[in-house]
């Protein structure tokens, strides 16, 4: 062993002969732990149920034969992503072979688990990310041309993949496409509500402080169970999807939540732009739109990017109205008494998907954190 | 003058309203072609997705597909909507469904306050025990002096005391746990000797064991907790065709009319069976359907015994006995009782 390395373990480990017993006793027991969970992941666990129920598990009950539609979903997403990372990201050489080395890890578990055609469909879907990336990052192309594009990506989503119905979407599908929607929907009413809150005029900053107390005030699988219930009564059509009900029900709860963090940027511009605007006698939707609104958004991006990862762990929630999101469908896959007695692998595999989509959005947040910061320096 | 006239339009109105508010579910269904149908889809043995086939299956899913039949002739013509324990009575009440399986038990508030009909019980569930195969326990008689465990705060603890009190057993002990997994691991661990909940739930937590011939549940039942399908209140049209669409699969089971010898049957020399049956002068045109409907049904699900033993029966993992149950045949001591049909 090299002396760099023992004069490390002396340092962090054994500097001191409490830090010695601590040591003792904590790295063999996780040491242990490590090994016996390596061990059931590598020799005990039963993986075939992962692999012979993945799609149930990625698009829930969606047609075999439509599956072309979610494979089309996969390969935008993608190039969304990938859009979104040249917008920030400057694909060098290190990020590029990472990006490499994801995909085929994915598409190799595919092709081991689902077949060939599935892991070349993946690999496609991830170069198509990797070309936008890069066209995105030397285009130089106007940022709001790229937002643009993500809208129309998301749309062009939804018309893909509507025609089967709404009662069939699934999975970890429902739950990505639950979560965009939403946290595109929320965006605009969000700002309108922290604007209102902060308005002149009395009767929109009250109307508008009671909707945001009010949401805050009660939990997620209350409103979005109520808006499940209320829509039907309201609407002369009884037959409003039970997806879009739940899109409404986590968009006017999210609202709020935005709503807050908006007004938290609003207050961070100073005051003295403001009166220096109204001094040259600008309107309300000049100042809002060119001088408060950019500054505001560049402060609070990072934090809603966070909240979109709010929004996707809430998704689980959307079981309650009998949407089968992908922790439901994992629970669908355990109900069959084919796959009896595989609930540590599915739960596994649930818990490591869940942390990969997390971490990714953590990290997206940050790096647009890094990314804004440089801006304003 | 002007006022009364307003009132006789706005009675008007309503009267309109009301009465389209009362159109049958059925002529709904009929227009639509398809049956929007609750199910639950994480219930073993009652409503699960198979996953090599994609097919929603169970007990529950079944009499979806027979209705179905029964109503459009095509037990394929369902869509599965999936309900969970606190949304089925408001799917059916805003109309996204026309009719819940959901292994729901009838309970009077359910009938009085919640307002839903119930269609005919069919499947008779309620508390039971379960211990290891290898204590060679045979009953529950026998559990004197044992540990019986189950979950905290459900109705089985009260059940479960009652019980104890009855038989006169004076060392036997009830435990608790947090949740039917924790009950489970401590039968498992011989913590406890036998553990009690739901017998549906038993079937389905051997049948989800590594080795589930270890496990045997007892033939006794402490409670009663019978599932049913239930459909809007008010609305008797639609309810008597299901109603009697779920007493035909009774009587089939009764004349031994399967979905093998369905072809034969038709051909029966018995007047009752063919009317039964619809080959002439059948039931179905009273109740709004084709004449063939029970033909229909037996034809794609079978009869009553045939979708138990699909779904419950001593080939699938979720064996439930039927024998010596409520869920026998009443020929054989059984409840799944079927009125006359002639």
């Amino acid at each position: 062993m090299s002396t760099v390395a023992l004069r490390w373990l002396h340092r962090n480990l054994f500097a001191k002969p409490f830090d010695t017993a601590l040591s003792l006793v904590v790295i063999p027991v996780l040491a242990w732990a490590v090994y016996a969970f390596a061990h059931w992941i590598l020799v005990d666990a039963h993986w075939e149920v992962v692999g012979g129920s993945l799609k149930v598990l990625m698009t829930g009950i969606y047609p075999a034969d439509q599956l072309w539609r979610a494979w089309f979903s996969v390969a935008t997403l993608c190039a969304m992503f990938g859009a979104g990372l040249g917008l920030s990201v400057r694909p060098g050489r290190a990020a590029l072979a990472v990006a490499a080395m994801v995909a085929a890890a994915i598409a190799g578990t595919i092709a081991a688990a689902v077949g060939v055609s599935a892991s070349l469909l993946t690999i496609a879907s991830a170069a198509l990310g990797v070309v936008a990336w890069v066209a995105v990052h030397h285009s130089k192309c106007d940022q709001r041309v790229v937002l643009a594009g993500l809208l129309a990506g998301v749309v062009a989503i939804f018309v893909v993949l509507s025609p089967p119905g709404f009662e069939v979407w699934g999975g970890l599908l429902l739950s990505v496409v639950l979560t965009i929607a939403v946290s595109i929907l929320t965006l605009p009413f969000g700002i309108l509500l922290a604007l209102g809150r902060q308005s002149r005029i009395a009767s929109v900053r009250v109307i508008s402080t009671a909707y945001i107390e009010t949401m805050r005030s009660v939990p997620l699988i209350l409103v979005v169970y109520w808006i499940w219930i209320i829509v039907p009564l309201l609407s002369p059509d009884t037959s409003v999807p039970s997806l879009l009900r739940g899109m409404a029900g986590y968009a006017l709860f999210f609202a709020a939540y935005v709503a807050e963090y908006v007004r938290s940027g609003l207050q961070a511009v100073p005051k003295g732009q403001i009166e220096a605007a109204r001094s040259l006698a600008m309107n309300s939707w000049t100042l809002n739109v060119d001088i408060v609104l950019p500054q505001a958004l560049r402060v609070v991006v990072p934090s809603l990017v966070g909240q979109v990862l709010d929004i996707f762990n809430g998704a689980t929630l959307v079981f309650i109205i009998g949407l089968t999101d992908f922790l439901r469908a994992g629970q669908m896959i355990l109900a069959d008494p084919q796959n009896s007695g595989r609930t540590y692998e599915i739960y596994v595999f649930l818990f490591a998907v869940y942390l990969a989509i997390g971490g990714a959005i953590t990290y997206a947040s940050r790096r647009l954190e890094a990314h804004l910061a440089r801006g304003s320096r | 003058m002007a006022r009364s006239k307003f009132l006789v339009a706005a009675l008007a109105a309503a009267s309109l309203w009301a009465s389209g508010a009362f159109a049958t579910v059925l002529d709904n269904v009929k227009q639509r072609g398809v049956l929007n149908c609750g199910t639950d889809n994480t219930a073993p043995g009652f409503g699960y997705l198979n996953t090599k086939t994609g097919k929603i299956e169970g007990l529950d899913a079944d009499f979806c597909r027979a209705m179905a039949a029964a109503v459009l002739g095509d037990a394929g013509k369902v869509n599965f909507v999936v309900v969970t324990d606190k949304s089925r009575f408001n799917a059916l009440q805003t109309g996204q469904v026309d009719v819940v399986f959901a292994h729901t038990t009838v309970k009077p508030v359910r009938e009085s306050a919640v307002g839903v009909d119930f269609l005919p019980i069919n499947f008779y569930d309620g508390t039971g025990m379960m211990v290891k195969a290898a204590s060679g326990v045979k009953s529950a008689a026998e559990l004197d002096g044992a540990t019986i465990c189950t979950t905290q705060g459900s109705g089985t603890e009260a059940t479960l005391a009652s019980f104890v009190r009855a038989r006169g057993f004076k060392t036997t002990k009830v435990l608790t746990f947090e949740n039917l997994e924790k009950l489970f691991g401590a039968l498992q661990s011989d913590r406890c000797n036998a553990m009690s909940t739901d017998k549906s739930a038993l079937a389905a937590w051997r049948g989800n064991s590594a080795k589930p011939d270890d496990f045997s549940i007892l033939p006794e039942t402490l409670n009663k907790s019978p599932f049913a399908g239930f459909v809007i209140a008010n609305d008797s049209k639609w309810r008597n065709l299901l109603r009697w669409a779920t007493f035909a699969l009774f009587q089939a089971e009764e004349w031994g009319i399967t979905s093998a010898n369905l072809a034969d049957r038709m051909k029966d020399e018995s007047a009752f069976v063919q009317k039964f049956l619809g080959v002439k002068d059948g039931f179905g045109k009273d109740f709004g359907v084709s004449d063939d409907f029970v033909a229909s049904m037996i034809k794609s699900v079978g009869n009553y015994g045939e979708i138990y033993d699909r779904n419950l029966g001593p080939k699938t993992p979720y064996f439930i006995d039927r024998a010596g149950t409520p869920n026998a045949m009443w020929t054989k001591g059984g409840a799944e009782y079927s009125p006359p049909w002639n």
